[in-house]
Order: C-alpha cells, then structure tokens, then sequence
C-alpha cells in the first residue's frame, strides 16, 4: 500500500489545497491523513478506490481541525490567495485566482462534494462513501455547491 | 420533456445509465438551452481543474513522501507522527532543526536518493504542453519526444529520440503494459509510463527527479541505466511476473502496445 500512497500523494495534496488555501495547512493535512491511513490501513476494503478512501480520512482531519480551531478561538492561518499576485501576473493566473477563492466561499460540505466530484473524478457512490453520507445528500450538495460557484463566477464567463 | 437540472448535472458528471443518456441526448439535441447548460456544467469542471491542476506539478515535500513509507503501526512515534495541524507545526520545527546536518550529507547522495519529483513545469522544459510531461484530467501524461519514444523505441537503446532511454517494459498486474524511462530535459528525470488504451497515450503514475544512463552513441545495444529507487518500488509493485524479453516486446511494440 505504501507505493499506492506516495503515488497519490500529488493528488492528495491538490485535494487538500481545495480545503484549505493555505497550503502548509495543507501538506500538514496530507501528512497527518497519511500517517491515520497507514495507521488503520486493515480498515480499507479491498476492491474499493484507495484515493476515495483517503480523501475522506483528509477531509475527517480537517473537519477535526476545524473543530479545534473554533474551540481556540478561531485563530486561522492566513491564506496565500494573494502570494503569486505579482506584476507579472497573467489572466490564466488571475483565473486561476478567482475560481479557488470563488471554492472557498463555499460550505465546507459543499466544497468536498465539488472537489471529489468535478476535480478528483470519484463517482457519485464513491464520494458519498468517502464523506459518509448517502448518494441523494451528496448530489444535492453537490448541486448546491455548483450553483453557487456558477453564481460567483459567472460574470466573468463572457472573457474566458 | 426537458430534464431537470439534477439530471443534467449527473449527465455532465458521467453518472446516468445508457436511457436516460439518450433522454438527455436528445434534449440537447432539440432545446439550445438544455445544451447550453450542459455546456455550463462542462465548463465549470474544467475551470475547477484548471486552477488547482497546478498543484500536481509541484515538487511533493520529503517529509510527506517519508511519512508515506515510514508511518504505520510499527511506530507511529518514531516516525514523527502528527495527530492535528498545531503538532504538525511544531513537529516540522523540530525536523528542520535537526535535519540541517542531514541536508549536506544528503546533496552527496542526491543521485541515489532522487525523490519523487512529480514536476514542476520547469525542469520538464518551460510551459505545460511544450514539454515531455503535461497535465491531463488530473493524471500526468507522457508528451512530445517522450510519447514517441514510450510507444516506438526499444528497450535498452538510446537514440532514437536522442533524450529518452526506455530501460525496460513489463505487462502490469491489470493487464496493461508500462515501461520504465529516464529522460533528459534540462534536467534528468525518471519514471514510469503506463499504457492507457482509450486514447493511445501514456500514463505517468511515477515521476522521479534523477536517474541516468551511460552507454554510448546509436547502436550501443543494452546501455546501463540507473533508475531512482521510488520508480524501482513502482516497477516491483506493479509487475506481473518478469519483464518482457526482446522478442515479447518487439511484438509489443509492433502491435501498438495494446493488451492481447
């Protein structure tokens, strides 16, 4: 399993950048998803999508933290939204830019529906397996989350 | 009857069954504005992946790729394991602090100990798509000179596209054939590249910084090629059986790589 794990880490670590921006935050997130995984790795079934299986461990870690950041008051790590803002920035970059903020107003059960949907590609059955809910809940915040963002983004769907 | 939106969404997401796709179908065949907000689903995907396909480019930090091979009941502890983001912190540190006398000792090794890379753009030769190495729906792919190789070159023998050596080529446990390579773009790269039959292309589920080959000009048969021990692991952990011989692969390559 270990050879699988290190293979996924680039997309666990792209799933955990849709959670959080900030991404020490979000390597952090890879680590400890990864040390809980191979931890526990008897409780993965066999035939089952490994890369499902590990998302939901990360997303579970960071519901935790953002559990106990509310109980210590709320002191978030700043975002890096506006690191790669340099002159030189193009409109791929501000594009860019825009749709991981226009994600992270989103719910947080919304934004993990959309990331494991529409960016990491799990099915409807497997993404609900990995939040742990049934398929209708997780195609409704799935929708709800794509209406949102096609609300926050559209006005600048006309330039692109 | 139009579709509702629900529906059209599980049809942009590749979910609905073979009826009720040509239902679909026909809609958008008939209404423009069931296509158009088919076409909106399909875009939205696209942007999504857009913006944070970059993060699959990026170098993946040591302390992952450790944690990755080192964590797990053996001992949690030892490994340095972290339960929340605040011990991580700290945890990270304390590593740095202690890993400053590894760090020179560890640029004489960096040839052997070439971890996984999985590309900046940079080394690969500037912008996605110029390279050998590109994104695509979230899985890296083989590109260019690299491709060509993957799919026309025989093991063993630089030359042919002069940047790429295929050092061996096996069938997978799933059927598949991969080959494992080293490359050189502005920087020696390694990895390992996996068939994918739906378009003909080559897969990248293992890119490693490092590797090299020594063995000379055209016709040098079998040079000797180093590989980076995470693409070795790989190989170890995907093969069926042995490697092909010479006469196996050269009906391999002469049927287009598909799986018979």
């Amino acid at each position: 399993m270990r050879t699988e794990v290190v293979a996924l880490l680039p997309r666990l670590r792209r799933f955990a950048r849709t959670l959080t921006r900030n991404a020490h935050d979000a390597d952090d997130l890879v680590q400890i998803a990864v040390e809980r995984a191979l931890t526990r790795h008897e409780q993965w079934r066999p035939g089952s999508r490994l890369d499902g299986w590990l998302f939901g461990i990360l997303r579970n870690a960071w519901i935790d933290e953002l559990r106990a950041r509310g109980r210590r008051g709320a002191i978030f790590a700043p975002e890096e939204a506006g690191e790669h803002v340099g002159e030189a920035a193009m409109d791929t970059e501000i594009e860019m830019l825009a749709v991981q903020a226009a994600l992270a107003q989103l719910p947080e059960e919304q934004r993990s529906a959309v990331a494991m949907v529409l960016i990491e590609g799990l099915s409807y059955k497997e993404a609900a397996e990995a939040m742990d809910v049934p398929i209708g809940t997780l195609t409704s915040r799935l929708a709800r989350g794509r209406e949102a963002l096609q609300v926050i983004l559209e006005p600048r769907s006309g330039e692109t | 009857m139009k579709p509702d939106d629900e529906t059209l969404m599980a049809y942009a997401d590749g979910e609905l069954d073979a009826e009720d796709r040509a239902e679909v179908e026909a809609a958008i065949a008939q209404d423009p504005e069931v296509a158009a907000a088919v076409k909106r689903h399909g875009a939205l995907r696209d942007r999504l992946r857009a913006a944070f396909d970059d993060v699959l480019l990026e170098p993946v930090p040591d302390r992952l790729i450790q944690a990755a091979r080192t964590a797990g009941p053996a001992g949690p502890a030892a490994s340095g394991a972290v339960s929340d983001l605040a011990q991580a912190r700290i945890a990270k540190t304390e590593r740095a602090a202690r890993r400053w006398g590894a760090r020179e000792w560890g640029a004489m090794a960096a040839s052997v100990v070439a971890g996984i890379l999985v590309a900046r753009m940079a080394p690969f030769g500037g912008k996605a798509g110029a390279g050998l190495v590109a994104s695509s729906n979230g899985e890296l792919v083989a590109r260019g000179a690299l491709a060509r190789a993957l799919t026309e070159q025989p093991s063993g023998q630089p030359g042919v596209h002069a940047d790429v050596m295929v050092t061996l080529s096996f069938r997978a446990k799933n059927g598949e054939y991969c080959r494992a390579f080293v490359a050189r773009d502005t920087r020696a790269f390694s990895g390992l590249a996996c068939r994918d039959e739906d378009d003909d292309g080559w897969r990248l589920p293992v890119l490693a910084e490092g590797g090299q080959w020594t063995g000379g000009p055209n016709g040098y048969r079998m040079a000797a090629a180093e590989l980076p021990h995470s693409v070795i692991a790989t190989v170890e952990a995907t093969i069926d059986g042995e490697a092909l011989d010479p006469e196996a692969e050269r009906q391999a390559l002469a049927t287009g790589w598909r799986p018979q």
